[in-house]
């Protein structure tokens, strides 16, 4: 059982991470290779405003404003990223990809310098565990879950019940239909890098409360979520969802039998197999 | 005049897709242009929904210059339309599709009696609403691609090739609805066709492209009766 309870946590970490990844990159049609160094960032807010904030107020509120600060913030550099990036280099995919790239090495080079390049991690807000039919629940890893379903409800919402969801949903499908219906691809753009870069902060302020962070921990993140992103179907954000619970029953077991070390080359393998026969992902749309 | 195109002239890099076109459409008329594959009707048509940038020349509707603005302050002015290919929303529902075609709008009861009005023209959308756009026939998908233009309550609507690929019955049903549609709403249409025996049957005027010039213009029933249309357009 309790394996089945670790799953549960690894698989919503990489819903978490890779969804926002998936969203922007179905949208816009290029990889923002700093969405890692976002989610980094998402980290460091918390432990940032856990020192600032730590002995004059309850944790659990530092913990709620350290959510809002970093999506707030991360969001509005996702803005940023997209005025000075994506609008600027528009269809030039090379240079889209070195721009950001060279933006995610700046992050952590600016992280390094400010806080230093050593892990930090931040005391449990939850601490404390639960008991439950023979597993061990730490309550803060239960509360990460619940924020982390409270997360996907949320950006489920606004894909499918509102209008302006419902318009990045279309752009998505087809750039060329949606302008024909007025909707303003700037307009559109800028919501989904607000939106992708927010998700990836909340991201890591949730891993940020149970994980160490560092400087670097965007790294391996990106790269586990391009897998997942790539295994799901690009762009299709209900294949990230499987995918990302796909992995984490697969990593899960590996690291329960001692085989922890060898995830990332069997991951990959799962990709490849996946591709040579789904080449469009486990639900991505064949185009 | 509602449209009206001067010395409109478009390049794709060096080469003219049109050169110097000139065409006008009125409210409640049906305005075709027709020509062969690559003559340029789908050039025009994207230029003026502001997809393509002239290289000179001018567009005006309802007397305002429209050939810098953007594709959406285009549809806000009251320009829809029913694009080659249709470029529907593959995988979201025929609801959606049509509700993205208000994208614009923010008058909630007069969506409402719209879409009402689209699914008394077209009922096997409403049976269909709640499925994929993609699960649709191509019939299905014209009348879809057609009812979604209408929802952003259009003053001009331009239709490219609503006919192709089309069983002439449906053929025949949807030039009828374009019809009832301008008459009833006031809506000026801009009908491209390579079928034009069709389009010059319900159009009031025409116009005759070839390689992106202008090489014909008349009312409608003049061009049917004209030996060159009727020698290359009408196969007769």
């Amino acid at each position: 059982m309790q394996i089945v309870a670790n799953i549960v946590f690894l698989s919503t970490f990489y819903v978490s991470f890779a969804v926002g990844l998936a969203l922007v990159f179905g949208v816009m049609r290029t990889i923002n290779f700093a969405h890692g160094e976002f989610y980094m960032l998402g980290g460091y807010s918390l432990w940032l405003l856990f020192g600032l904030l730590s002995g004059t107020m309850p944790d659990g509120a530092t913990f709620i404003i350290a959510l809002v600060v970093a999506a707030g913030v991360v969001g509005t550099l996702g803005i940023l990223v997209q005025l000075s990036i994506f609008h600027r280099l528009r269809e030039q995919p090379f240079s889209i990809f070195m721009a950001t790239l060279g933006l995610s090495y700046v992050l952590q080079v600016v992280v390094v310098k400010a806080i230093g390049p050593m892990g930090q991690s931040v005391p449990a807000v939850f601490p404390g565990f639960v008991f439950f039919e023979g597993m061990i629940l730490p309550i803060q890893r239960l509360v990460v879950f619940g924020f982390t379903v409270v997360m996907m409800g949320g950006l489920y919402l606004f894909l499918m019940h509102t209008d302006l969801g419902r318009a990045v949903r279309a752009t998505a499908q087809n750039r060329t239909g949606a302008m024909l219906q007025g909707i303003s691809m700037n307009h559109i753009a800028l919501t989904t890098m607000f939106v992708g870069s927010a998700l990836a902060a909340l991201s890591g302020v949730l891993m940020g409360s149970v994980l160490i962070i560092s400087p670097f921990m965007g790294g391996e993140a990106l790269w586990r979520a391009f897998i997942i992103i790539i295994v799901g179907g690009i762009g299709s954000l209900s294949g990230a969802v499987v995918a990302a619970f796909l992995f984490g029953i697969i990593d899960t077991l590996m690291t329960t039998f001692g085989a922890g070390k060898f995830a990332p080359m069997v991951d990959a393998m799962i990709m490849l197999l996946v591709l040579s026969f789904l080449p469009s992902g486990l639900l991505g749309a064949r185009e | 005049m509602m449209l009206e195109t001067r010395d409109l002239t478009v390049k794709y890099d060096l080469i003219s897709a049109l050169s110097e076109v000139s065409i006008s459409a009125e409210e409640r008329t049906i305005t075709t242009i027709v020509g062969s594959n690559g003559a340029g009707k789908t050039t025009l048509l994207k230029t003026i929904s502001g997809l393509i940038r002239p290289a000179s020349g001018e567009i005006r509707f309802l007397g305002d210059r429209i050939d810098t603005a953007s594709p959406s302050a285009i549809v806000r002015m009251g320009i829809s339309q029913v694009p080659e290919g249709r470029e529907l929303f593959p995988r979201i529902s025929v609801y959606d599709n049509l509700m993205v075609g208000a994208y614009l709008r923010r008058d909630k009861k007069a969506i409402r009696r719209d879409l009402e009005q689209i699914y008394q023209h077209f009922p096997i959308l409403k049976d269909r609403r709640r499925q994929l756009a993609r699960n649709l026939s191509g019939g299905e998908q014209q009348m879809l691609a057609f009812g979604r233009a209408l929802m952003s309550d259009p003053k001009l609507l331009l239709l490219d090739e609503p006919s192709i690929g089309l069983a002439p019955v449906i053929e025949q049903k949807i030039m009828e609805t374009i019809s009832v549609l301008a008459m009833e709403h006031n809506v000026g249409v801009v009908l491209v066709e390579q079928n034009a025996a069709l389009a010059l049957s319900v159009a009031s005027h025409g116009y005759v492209l070839e390689q992106g010039s202008l090489v014909l213009q008349g009312p409608a029933n003049e061009l049917i009766k004209d030996d060159n249309v009727r020698a290359a357009y009408l196969g007769l």
